[in-house]
């Protein structure tokens, strides 16, 4: 059996220590570099007796080692502070909004993993040539393109200019009254199917085409040429080059032998640009007001709202290590090589 | 070996897509009918038979999230909802100066104006259904004294609240005010059921218990606020009354949309019927689309520079005239507003009673720099000076930018700072204790909480409002003129502005703080809001009055 | 002499082909104009942001003004030119810093290995364990807004890249034949880090640091735009597009022409590094070469 169990708890337990370390690292930098913490967490217009509340909710009149036991308690626990900006608690604000973001990311990469794999076949197959060249060059300028610009100039383009789509919000407020559309899963696009809302589905596709666009580019970039790399690889491959001379049809070698192993590299180079695409979609969901933890995040950094600033860094960073370590033991189950 | 894992976890992948689209399927096909017209977060009494298309619904963008909804705290961005769920016992519309009766058909007081008595409208109840009477009158305005939060402070001069009968109350006052103009304050001044449980936690929780004319039915703070029109409200009933229209919208929304050029394109697309904010500079544009109205009002609100008067060397009253001078006020006014505000004479705004147009200061850079080297500077300051403003905000951006600029044609360097309004008031804070660790300069707005001259003159200037005078300014003759001056307001008003007027002499003279600009507002709105003019009210910063709105849509 | 000709070849393939070329050529008119933008523009006081015009205000793009001029009428070519030199600031600041901070401890935890080593590695991967940026944003949201707090923010998310690939490189050289001789013939550890293992680790991170330059800009300009960078009116390139933004319904070009000279430096900057991977490439090389008809 090709399938380790050792392997999975062994990277299982990793993970939990790699979250360790984040919330370590996240606890010196709000607890140990800000000279009085207390007063970032109580915020504005804070009174003496409000100032002293958050020195016992951070246990700053606690040894520091205390400390971050009682940080990580808090932390499992999800008191995660309360927001300045929203004064509801931090924990249940962030839930509430990563379902936007998730629904935003999966489309965005679905779109990139579809679109990235077909570039790179075509740039692998056409090696060398003038459409190499320029698919390399669009994927470079992809990669290298401020993605707030980006989205900037996608609106202003596409939504006010051309006018062809609408260019801000989730949903229309109107088609969900009229219909009445209530979210379930908070995914609109698989929420409006369920409630079999057409209406609301189209809206909803409608608007989250073009942020998911913007945010797509650089996963898209990264698999498309990862997907040619290991295409060209797998062409010079022995075995390949003797199916070849074989007079086996290219489309047969093509899709038997070589699009199957670029899935495993194509998967992991995504997963390694979740983190920039999460962090892209801080700046995208700002410009399209797309109301999910990048939104949110942005928002609290407008206003300094330190307590959601950091429940947002924390929340998207576990995601991060999450995302990597499925990415690796998908990896390991489709090629066991990988595990060293 | 490893075709065989790969083979595993396609079969895996494809069991788990058939897995869930079974699932959608038979959800789908158990319902009992195409669940399309369910209306769930709006409560209509029967859903199925109102077709929810002649609904008349109207999206208002409002750039900051809603605050707080308890209406005796409240003192923040939630004026803009309450407004439409709460009613307090009068109105006061500034540009006509008159006072629109609101839940007090009538009101009087004594000569001394010390004892001021209102006589309550009949027939009114509130959204849970109790008959509004001078209970909730006394009931309210205790809590809202008794919390002593938010804009409580307008009821200082109360001393008791007598009950005569259910439809008259009286107040006692402990010195002479114009308790008309508190009663229509835009903050604190609400009337609510005394029924209701009226706790903190329960009005957050969403609940509201008002008598206005639309009822809180969904609150999502930091989202979007649904209204819903109040069917038993006094005021649909009584034709004649100027605050409601027959053709009301019956649905308001307050949908969160934190910035001005999304709202302009959401109200351009249709997609909102009001924007609170557009860009400026596009306003002709706008003005010239024949699907938008653009309204254009005065407002109270106004932007002051406070400068840190304890600080050297702007403790020297040359130098905080040179820099009066030195600030190019009409270049301000048309590069950060594009020319939609005024500019300001005196830290009292154009329209207000209190007002005069004697307290311009000339832009003259020969005369700064003059007065900067009777000062004792005569090649400009050796310290740069920090200026700070609210981060976001770009008229402040722009305003702090152009006076950095000119302050600096005559040796002032000027270090811009943003930051969150949080932050720099709480640097501000400090300099009570310690002025030389305070900011040098505070861009600053400032709207009043009732319509009176002596809510900018105290909160700004008086030394016992420790939260507000960031100018750090004391000044014994000018904090007894305007006490003198507001005892006056109820009794004799000339009597009022002469002193007022005085007042302002001397801050014109020692310069504690430089107004910049009176704001001109700007609601840009679909074309088919009828009386969108109507609906906006510069007392009343930010509200949309719907209830007097004329959908024709 | 081996090594002068194989650096002659990268070179030289580089030169070769028009895109390489090009990306080269972007790179150094960068760092030209990073270096004498202050001489060189055209409206200085616009450019500091010391002066304003109401009669100039949102001109679209003409021959006076080729990028138009800001809501404050002042000259957006001005500013943006000047923004090179900022971001040259930045970028240069980031990545020394952060090579300042990775190659001490990448070079520490490969020589000396053991259990120092192993506690400093796993303090890096705990850095890297935060996506890019993130780590940056908390930083630079704590330290709060200015040129050099953003400096420091990025570069502190940033070391730990150079930590890991000078670990790599140290432990390769520490097990080449001279190491060994050399330690056999008993010079000290420091004169054997410093004369052997430095010189020899640090050329491939000093390329792919100079390379990463590009990145540098990217993020310190993303940071500025949702507003934990720069403070105005210092013109740097990410605060520029933000303050475009305010009116990009109206004047489309305040926010445009900043954000092209941020993708035109960082495409320079990558497709150079691309350029650079391909010719250390050997397979790679080989073929570029044939293709070029380059004689080896």
């Amino acid at each position: 059996m090709p399938f380790s169990r050792e392997y999975i708890v062994k990277r299982l337990i990793l993970l939990v220590f790699v979250v360790l370390g984040v919330l370590f690292i996240t606890f010196i930098i709000t607890r140990l570099i800000p000279a009085r913490p207390e007063l970032l967490w109580a915020g504005p217009h804070a009174t003496i007796e409000q100032i002293e509340k958050a020195r016992k909710q951070l246990h700053l009149d606690k040894p520091v080692y205390v400390q971050f036991f009682l940080y990580l308690q808090d932390f499992i626990m999800g008191n995660w502070g309360i927001s300045w900006r929203t004064k509801s608690p931090v924990f249940t604000d962030v839930l509430s909004t990563l379902t936007a973001t998730l629904e935003l990311v999966i489309v965005a990469f679905f779109i990139a993993f579809i679109v990235g794999v077909l570039t790179g076949v075509i740039a692998a197959l056409k090696k060398y040539s003038w459409i190499d060249d320029f698919i390399r060059i669009v994927t470079v300028i992809g990669a290298s393109i401020p993605v707030f610009w980006l989205a900037l100039i996608v609106q202003l383009v596409f939504g006010n200019w051309l006018g062809i789509l609408p260019s801000a919000k989730r949903v229309d407020e109107w088609i969900v009254i009229v219909t009445g559309f209530k979210p379930i899963t908070g995914f609109y696009l698989i929420d409006s199917i369920i409630q079999g809302n057409l209406a609301v589905f189209v809206d909803a596709l409608k608007r989250i085409i073009l942020p998911a666009l913007v945010l797509s580019t650089y996963p898209f970039c990264l698999s498309a040429r990862m997907t040619r790399a290991v295409m060209i690889e797998v062409f010079s491959e022995q075995h390949v080059k003797s199916l070849i001379a074989w007079g086996l049809p290219e489309r047969t070698i093509l899709f038997k032998y070589s699009l199957k192993n670029t899935i495993v590299p194509v998967i992991a180079s995504l997963g390694l640009s979740f983190g920039y695409t999460i962090v892209g979609a801080f700046m995208v969901e700002l410009v399209f007001v797309w109301p999910g933890i990048g939104f949110y995040a942005a928002m609290s950094l407008l206003s300094f709202d330190y307590p959601a600033v950091i429940g947002c860094v924390i929340t998207v960073a576990i995601f991060y290590c999450i995302i990597n370590t499925v990415v690796d033991l998908i990896h390991s189950i489709i090629d066991p090589r990988v595990r060293l | 070996m490893y075709k065989k894992a790969l083979s595993k976890v396609l079969v895996a992948i494809i069991i788990i897509v058939i897995a869930v689209v079974l699932g959608v399927g038979l959800y789908y096909v158990s319902l009992p009918t195409p669940p399309t017209v369910t209306p769930t977060t709006i409560t209509t009494p029967t859903p199925s038979q109102t077709p929810s298309v002649t609904k008349k619904l109207v999206i208002y963008a409002s750039l900051s999230e809603m605050t707080t909804a308890d209406p005796s705290t409240e003192f923040s961005n939630s004026i803009l909802w309450l407004c439409l769920v709460y009613e307090p016992l009068l109105w006061y519309d500034p540009l006509e100066n008159k006072f629109i009766p609101a839940l007090a058909e009538r009101w009087e007081s004594s000569k001394d104006g010390t004892v001021w008595t209102f006589y309550l409208r009949k027939g009114v109840v509130f959204h849970d259904g109790t008959p509004f009477t001078a209970e909730a009158v006394k009931k309210s305005i205790e809590r809202t004294i008794e919390l002593g939060q938010g804009a409580a402070f307008i009821w200082d001069p109360v001393e008791k609240i007598e009950i005569v009968d259910d439809y008259t109350v009286t107040f006692i006052l402990k010195y002479p005010a114009a308790l008309d103009s508190i009663a229509a304050s835009s903050y604190g001044a609400w009337i609510f059921s005394p029924r209701t449980p009226n706790t903190p936690e329960w009005f957050n929780q969403g609940n509201d218990a008002g008598s206005g004319p639309y009822k809180l039915v969904k609150w999502d703070p930091e989202n979007e606020v649904i209204l819903e029109k109040f069917e038993d409200w006094w005021g649909w009933k009584l034709p004649s009354y100027e605050m409601a229209s027959p053709k009301a919208p019956d649905i308001f929304i307050v949908k969160i949309v934190k910035d001005a050029v999304t709202q302009e394109r959401l109200v351009v697309a249709g997609e909102i019927d009001i924007a609170e904010y557009i860009p400026l500079e596009d306003v002709d544009r706008l003005k010239a689309d024949p699907n938008l109205k653009v309204v254009i009002k005065p407002s109270f609100q106004n932007l002051l520079m406070l400068i840190n008067t304890k600080k050297p060397p702007l403790d020297n009253v040359l130098v905080r005239r040179a820099i009066a001078h030195a600030i190019p006020y009409e270049d301000i006014v048309k590069i950060a507003r594009s020319g939609l505000a005024k500019v300001a004479s005196g830290p009292v705004p154009t329209g207000m009673p209190g007002h005069f147009e004697d307290f311009r200061y000339r832009y003259d850079l020969e005369e700064a720099r003059r007065l900067l080297a009777e000062a004792g500077y005569p090649t400009g300051l050796d310290k740069t000076l920090v200026l700070v403003y609210t981060a976001g905000d770009v008229y402040e951006q722009r305003t702090s930018e152009l006076i950095a600029a000119s302050l600096s044609k005559i040796g002032i360097k000027v270090d811009i700072r943003p930051m969150s309004w949080e932050e720099q008031w709480a640097l501000a804070q400090s300099g009570w204790e310690n002025p030389e660790m305070a900011q040098d300069l505070f861009i600053f707005y400032w709207w009043p909480t009732y319509i009176t001259p002596f809510d900018f003159l105290y909160n700004m200037f008086h030394s016992g409002s420790k939260a507000f005078n960031l100018c750090y300014y004391e000044n014994p003759e000018f904090e007894r003129l305007i006490e003198e001056a507001v005892s006056l307001e109820g009794v004799d008003k000339s009597k009022a502005l002469e002193l007022y007027y005085k007042a302002q002499k001397i801050l014109y003279e020692d310069v504690p703080a430089v107004p910049l600009w009176d704001m001109i507002e700007v609601r840009v709105g679909r074309a088919y809001l009828g009386n969108l003019e109507k609906a906006v009210n510069p007392a009343y910063p930010t509200v949309i009055f719907a209830q007097v709105l004329s959908v024709e849509k | 002499m081996e090594k002068f000709k194989q650096q002659k070849i990268i070179l030289s393939l580089i030169i070769r082909k028009p895109i390489s070329f090009l990306s080269l050529i972007i790179v150094l008119g960068f760092i030209v104009v990073g270096l004498t933008a202050p001489i060189l523009v055209p409206y200085p006081e616009d450019a500091w942001g010391l002066t304003y015009n109401v009669e100039k205000r949102f001109q679209p793009p003409s021959i006076e003004h080729p990028f138009g001029t800001d809501a404050l009428g002042r000259d957006v070519f001005s500013r943006i030119l000047l923004g090179s030199s900022f971001s040259l600031m930045i970028a240069v600041g980031v990545i020394g810093l952060a090579l300042f901070i990775g190659i001490p401890i990448g070079v520490i935890a490969g020589y000396y290995g053991g259990r120092v080593g192993t506690l400093l590695m796993r303090i890096t991967d705990m850095f890297l364990a935060f996506p890019p940026l993130l780590l940056a944003i908390v930083l630079a949201a704590t330290l709060g807004r200015g040129l050099l707090n953003l400096i420091i923010a990025l570069a502190i998310s940033w070391w730990p890249w150079y930590a890991r690939l000078v670990y790599v490189q140290t432990n390769t050289v520490k097990n080449m034949p001279y190491v060994d001789a050399a330690k056999i013939a008993g010079l000290p550890n420091i004169k054997i880090i410093s004369k052997h293992v430095i010189p020899n680790a640090l050329t491939p991170t000093i390329v792919q640091a100079a390379l990463d330059m590009g990145s540098a800009i990217l993020e310190a300009a993303g940071l500025s735009f949702i507003g934990v960078g720069v403070k105005p009116p210092t013109p740097e390139w990410g605060l520029l597009v933000s303050e475009g933004w305010q009116s990009i319904n109206y004047a489309w070009w305040i926010a445009f022409f900043p954000g092209l000279a941020i993708l035109i430096t960082v495409v320079g900057f990558n497709l150079l590094a691309d350029a650079f991977r391909e010719s250390a490439d050997p397979r790679l090389r080989r073929t570029i070469l044939m293709r070029l008809g380059v004689k080896q």
